[in-house]
């Protein structure tokens, strides 16, 4: 299973650094549209649409409603996003012990609420990587982004593992501590600090890096809960296997699905997008 | 009064298409239409359709509905329940509420279609000079080369050369330009500079780019003359026809520009023909800060017609017109709603928000201009509409679709206590809206 698990990683992690470095925008959005479409298949599987035609028809719809919100102004996809993002931040911190309430409990049971939670998330996943990368130090920081929260995943769990005792999110997700969290952020923080001597951090201030670093890494925290709650709601318990050891590729890129479009809308609301 | 006449013509028709694509889809699922008026307050003519539906034309032409059966607004025999708009599946009340903005980006389509299938004339693009040391210098293009294509799109006119770089540089990039030299095809690239369409006052692209039209004489037919300034001052009106200055015959526009230039702050003997009857006149220049003489009065360009060889066309056949119209909808479907939303921003001046009296001066300006211009004109007030009833704002159509929407989510209808405190925002923000239209127009009109 490790074995696996690392051969699948040794292919994976050069071709995504190498597509990010490498690819213009316009050719990158297409490796990101596929990433999404097929996070979008899994999503759709978890919320209860098992007929294949329908999910289809429902990934095509995703694709338009892409290329339609596109022609938004950034500015607005982004503080829509953040937006979203909150309001999941608070479902999760104000109900991840107790479970949800029984409004919110039966909305999360709907496929149709699952169906636009996709939708939105995803849209802003694909189309804040498109808005990030385009700019002159878009490459390096979109993969600063990615370094940050996988190091935030080992960080948690290596820390949660030793010294971990106070739950997160009991109900939701009962491995994750908040010693994890510290874990979390501690490494991405030191690692925040690496990535400004070298300069990566454009023209923000090492503070405001800092913060915009951890924000983005407590984000993606929920992003991987808010994943776990669908599941939850819906019973499932892996999200695919499309990749040899990983799972599905939406456990995979859950945390970075939310980290992404705060990192960005960030950076916007510096004034250094 | 022409412009209001045209204006309110115009207003009629388009709340006609949109009435008329809630009331077509109504009927086609069933629905029983009651009334279908357009404009409201006092009816002027009405009918009874044998399909019981009344339908009324009233007296004031602002807008107009469609009233359906509906157990929201009234009683409904039990009989007749299964017309009530009310009693429809989801899908079908989206279909009727939806249809009303379709309508208007339909007849939108229909309009361009109309437009690019007769020909929108115009002069064509042949190069008369290249600036030095301009981007279009840089590129190589040289004096004669006649523009064919940019970037695909086939540019039969100025006005089309212009259209296209302006879309191109919305976004800012390389423009790759065809163009047609000693009879062969030579393609050269060029970059455009980044500027969004949302200016008020845009600058004048083909200029910046470093190139000049290829024009004929014009013949020296006055058309405007600017109060104050040397022209109005020494009696010259609209309409004159400069026939000599000093004793030397003027045969074109040019040539007097160039005599005026020459004799700044000299006094001349202008003769002109006004209404046939031979005038002289004394005129003198001022100097304008290059130095050269300026009289404040510009050409009626319209007075000459265009030469055989410089006249161009831009027409589509039937089929590849569809697709252009189509195109163009899209295009200003999604400019209409980036400056509505730049506005919101702050981005784009809320002075480009036309109340009625702008758009009343529209309409007239481009009735004037011929059926052609009119039509242009309808197809961007009918995407205006269209895309403002698309707005979520409750009351509106889109508000309704917001709704709806929810209604899809949640699997119920949206509470009617929502509902009504939703009502209550939209109106405000529709007001507030009307409000801020019409204060620019005012201040527009009286510079407040």
């Amino acid at each position: 299973m490790l074995k696996q698990r690392l051969i699948t990683a040794a292919i994976l992690i050069p071709l995504v650094v190498l597509s990010i470095l490498k690819l213009e925008t316009s050719q990158l959005q297409w490796f990101i549209g596929l990433v999404s479409v097929l996070a979008a298949w899994e999503w759709l599987s978890i919320i209860g649409i098992n007929d294949v035609i329908k999910r289809l028809i429902w990934v095509v719809g995703l694709i338009l409603v892409v290329a339609l919100i596109a022609y938004l102004p950034m500015m607005f996809i982004l503080i829509l996003a953040l937006l979203s993002w909150l309001a999941a931040s608070v479902v999760i911190l104000k109900y991840g012990h107790t479970g949800l309430p029984a409004r919110l409990a039966k909305l999360f049971k709907k496929t149709r609420f699952g169906i636009v939670c996709t939708f939105l998330l995803l849209t802003f996943f694909w189309l804040s990587i498109t808005i990030l990368h385009r700019t002159p130090l878009g490459p390096e920081q979109l993969l600063y982004v990615l370094v940050s929260v996988w190091l935030a995943d080992t960080g948690g769990y290596f820390v949660g593992k030793k010294w971990g005792k106070t739950p997160l999110a009991k109900s939701v997700s009962p491995n994750k501590t908040w010693q994890g969290v510290w874990g979390a952020l501690g490494l991405s923080a030191v690692w925040a600090i690496v990535a400004y001597t070298l300069g990566i951090n454009g023209d923000l201030s090492l503070l405001l890096w800092l913060c915009l670093t951890l924000l983005t890494v407590m984000v993606s925290i929920v992003g991987d809960l808010f994943e776990s709650l669908f599941k939850r709601s819906f019973n499932v318990k892996d999200s695919g296997n499309l990749l040899p050891g990983h799972g599905g590729i939406l456990d995979r890129i859950d945390s970075l699905i939310a980290a992404v479009p705060i990192f960005v809308a960030g950076l916007m609301l510096t004034g250094s997008l | 009064m022409q412009s209001l006449f045209f204006f309110l013509i115009a207003l009629a028709l388009l709340i006609a298409v949109h009435e008329f694509g809630h009331f077509w889809v109504a009927r086609r699922c069933g629905v029983k239409v009651l009334k279908f008026s357009i404009g409201f307050g006092k009816p002027i003519w009405q009918k009874t359709g044998k399909d019981g539906t009344e339908y009324i034309v009233a007296a004031i032409p602002l807008g107009g509905y469609v009233k359906m059966l509906d157990e929201c607004e009234g009683e409904v025999p039990l009989e007749q329940l299964g017309q009530a708009f009310n009693r429809q599946t989801l899908g079908k009340r989206t279909a009727i509420v939806a249809a009303g903005p379709i309508a208007n980006l339909l007849f939108a389509i229909v309009a361009y279609w109309l437009v690019l299938v007769s020909g929108v004339p115009g002069i064509k693009p042949i190069v008369e000079q290249v600036a030095e040391d301009s981007p279009a210098a840089f590129s190589q293009i040289l004096p004669g080369d006649q523009i064919k294509q940019i970037n695909g799109e086939m540019t039969p006119t100025w006005a089309t050369v212009d259209q296209v770089l302006r879309t191109i540089a919305d976004d800012g990039g390389i423009a790759e330009i065809t163009l047609v030299r000693h009879e062969s095809k030579v393609i050269k690239k060029i970059k455009i500079a980044q500027q969004s369409m949302l200016v008020a006052s845009p600058n004048n692209i083909i200029k910046d780019l470093g190139l000049t039209a290829k024009l004929y004489d014009l013949k020296p037919v006055l058309g405007k003359v600017i109060e104050n300034q040397a022209a109005a001052q020494a009696g010259l009106k609209t309409g004159d026809i400069i026939l000599s200055t000093n004793g030397q015959m003027i045969e074109s526009w040019q040539q007097w520009v160039e005599v005026i230039k020459a004799n700044a702050e000299k006094e001349l003997s202008v003769a002109l023909n006004r209404k046939n009857q031979k005038i002289t006149l004394n005129l003198t220049p001022k100097r304008a800060e290059q130095s050269h003489g300026f009289i404040g009065a510009a050409v009626d360009s319209s007075a000459t017609a265009v030469p055989e060889p410089l006249i161009s066309e831009l027409r589509y056949g039937p089929i590849s017109g569809v697709i252009k119209a189509i195109q163009k909808t899209w295009q200003m479907s999604s400019l209409t709603v980036k400056s509505f939303i730049g506005m919101l921003k702050g981005e784009v001046s809320t002075k480009n928000l036309g109340g009625p009296i702008s758009i009343a001066q529209s309409a007239g300006a481009s009735a004037d201009r011929g059926s052609v211009a009119f039509l242009s004109f309808l197809a961007l007030i009918s995407i205006s509409l269209g895309i403002l009833n698309l707005l979520p704002i409750p009351i509106l159509d889109g508000g309704h679709l917001m709704l709806y929407f929810f209604e899809w989510v949640n699997g119920k209808p949206v509470s009617e206590a929502v509902q009504l405190q939703g009502q209550k925002i939209g109106l405000i923000l529709l007001l507030a809206l009307m409000f801020f239209a019409f204060f620019n127009d005012l201040s527009r009109q009286f510079g407040l």
